[in-house]
């Protein structure tokens, strides 16, 4: 395995970047082509370049291709540490409550209780997902001295059912705007702009850069908590730490473009496949794997019935399904 | 070297450890043993510090353990749980090397003198020969040295072990014993709980004998292992008669 890794690393950040320049002009009502790429670098490089195809592809393609890729990369790198910290290799990032949560308070707002339109979707989705997360880690007794990864997942599941049970009565009660929201609650990526970029990038970089710092500590939590407390980690920094980056990735994600189901579950698997349990390369390799998958999914979402939009959700959980589905069965030979 | 001042410890808030004042001596291998629920496994929990004391305090060369730097004292303290979790797809070397993480930089990088030790820990346990085979390839008793392994890798003069016996048959058992004397020449102090009582008169220096959280006796097995202590201590009734190979304490039940 370790033999062939440079070059399994290179195909990789060849699917992403292919994905990234298909991205930026497959699938268009106004023709675009591939040629069109390279004026879109000369404006860059500050040499006018103003074409239509040239805007286009600034003010439309690029943010939204960006925002895919990160969110990608932010589920992916989401999934891999709560895969860690439960030690359940098919917990995944929904787990904490926080897309029920964001879900559940952006419904809320639509339904017009306790003034909450008044406030910007990101803040409302922002404030739902850490809201739930906390309530989540605190009834699962993630913050005691011996957390059980059971007790977690139970707190995690009562409390996803309770928010989405929550959203549907919302949505019950504001009949008109129902179809928006559910498109929302589908996953997409089709409103996303630059100001969407904007929101996205300042939660999610601290979220990866804290996420890979701390790659080597979840190596050693592998070994289960006595082990590495012999061997000198504070598991208590490492769980809120982690706990930290997961919501900030999380919370950022959702807020951009909806709940994006199967990213955080089946990307980390894929790469443990293809690059080992070393965590230290595992989450850079999720993070890019993540990224060229969302891209990609995202590019499908566009082309599966164009010119009308597949919310780019259901494409990750039609992908996604099966290959959970042959995932479980392997996991338990 | 290592005591307990006033210590109680357990889950919690009900101490299972109760008001304990322990030295152990430097340079020796000492055995916790006691009936089941005693509280061994708690006293060696709280003294690698998985678990807090509730009150009172663990002493290392005379400072108080839960004030130190955890990474300085995983430096001269190292620890072998009972079930220890194994973690997926990693190979021998790899867990032997996590052994260096209380010396390596925070991303865990390796330099030429960790790598000698690891080599070192690998071909003193005698598990070099395995070191690219995926640990979830190997036996219980294989198993055993390359955890054994991984905290000698740690090079830390106080080794704490919960009950390393119990899952090997009596070969790997007697094999680990050994293997422990051995260490304990080379210099280590070697905390252990046992539940055999016959192999901790024979391979251990020291008995700390518990009971209910509270210390009944210590000493070493000629002063303290006799047919009173396992009729108050175990209430087994049983003669204790002397090893015919190596001369120590043994206990033959009535």
């Amino acid at each position: 395995m370790a033999n062939n890794l440079p070059i399994r690393a290179l195909l990789l950040i060849a699917v992403l970047i292919t994905g990234l320049a298909q991205s930026l002009v497959l699938w268009s009502s106004f023709e675009l082509h591939l040629g069109d790429l390279l004026p879109l670098l000369g404006t860059y490089a500050g040499d006018g370049g103003d074409s239509l195809a040239t805007q286009l592809m600034l003010e439309l393609r690029l943010p939204r291709t960006l925002v895919a890729a990160l969110i990608g990369a932010n589920l992916a790198v989401a999934g891999v540490q709560v895969q860690a910290l439960t030690r359940n290799p098919l917990a995944s990032p929904t787990l904490l409550g926080i897309n029920a949560g964001a879900a559940c308070m952006l419904a809320l707002a639509v339904a017009g209780l306790f003034g909450l339109a008044a406030l910007p979707l990101p803040l409302l989705a922002l404030i739902g997902g850490t809201f739930s997360a906390l309530l989540v880690l605190a009834l699962g007794g993630y913050f005691r001295a011996q957390p059980s990864p059971v007790r977690l997942i139970l707190a995690g599941i009562a409390i996803t059912a309770l928010l989405s049970g929550l959203t549907r009565a919302a949505l019950i009660l504001s009949e008109d705007m129902a179809y928006s929201m559910l498109h929302w609650l589908s996953g997409s990526l089709a409103q996303v702009d630059w100001d969407s970029w904007h929101q996205l990038w300042p939660l999610s970089v601290p979220g990866l850069i804290l996420a890979l710092l701390l790659g080597h500590a979840f190596n050693l939590l592998a070994l289960g908590e006595e082990s590495a407390t012999g061997l000198g980690i504070r598991i208590h920094w490492v769980r809120r730490l982690a706990a930290i980056s997961v919501v900030l990735l999380c919370t950022a994600s959702v807020a951009s473009a909806g709940p994006i189901a199967f990213v955080g579950l089946l990307v980390p698997p894929l790469c443990r496949t293809l690059f080992g349990n070393d965590h230290r390369l595992l989450l850079p390799a999720s993070a890019l794997t993540g990224a060229a998958f969302l891209v990609w999914a995202d590019l499908l979402s566009r082309g599966v019935a164009f010119p009308a939009e597949t919310p780019v959700g259901v494409i990750t959980a039609l992908l996604g399904t099966p290959f959970f589905i042959l995932l479980a069965a392997r996991s338990h030979r | 070297m290592l005591e307990t001042r006033s210590l109680s410890a357990g889950y919690g808030r009900t101490p299972v450890v109760k008001n304990l004042n322990l030295q152990l001596p430097e340079g020796r291998i000492t055995a916790l043993i006691g009936p089941n629920g005693c509280g061994k496994s708690t006293l060696l929990k709280t003294l690698a510090r998985v678990l807090k004391p509730l009150s009172g305090e663990v002493l290392m060369r005379g400072a108080a353990l839960h004030r130190l730097d955890d990474r300085a004292i995983a430096r001269q303290l190292s620890m072998l749980p009972q079930t220890p979790t194994q973690p997926e797809g990693i190979s021998v070397r790899q867990l032997v090397e996590y052994g260096r993480a209380p010396y390596l930089s925070h991303w865990g990088r390796l330099k030429a003198e960790d790598r000698q030790r690891v080599d070192l820990a690998m071909r003193e346990t005698g598990v070099h020969e395995l070191a690219e085979r995926p640990l979830s390839d190997l036996s219980g008793g294989q198993r055993q040295r390359v955890w054994i392994a991984m905290i000698l890798a740690q090079d830390t003069d106080l080794v704490l072990l919960d009950e390393p016996t119990t899952y090997l048959d009596l070969a790997h058992q007697i094999e680990l014993l050994q293997l422990l004397q051995q260490l304990n020449r080379n210099g280590k102090t070697i905390v252990v709980v046992l539940h055999d009582l016959n192999q901790a008169c024979r391979y251990c220096d020291h008995l700390v004998v518990l009971r209910e959280g509270q210390l009944v006796t210590q000493g070493s097995p000629d002063e303290v292992f006799d047919a009173e202590l396992l009729a108050t201590t175990f209430s087994l009734s049983a003669q204790v008669i002397r090893d015919p190979v190596a001369g120590t304490p043994m206990c033959i039940p009535l």
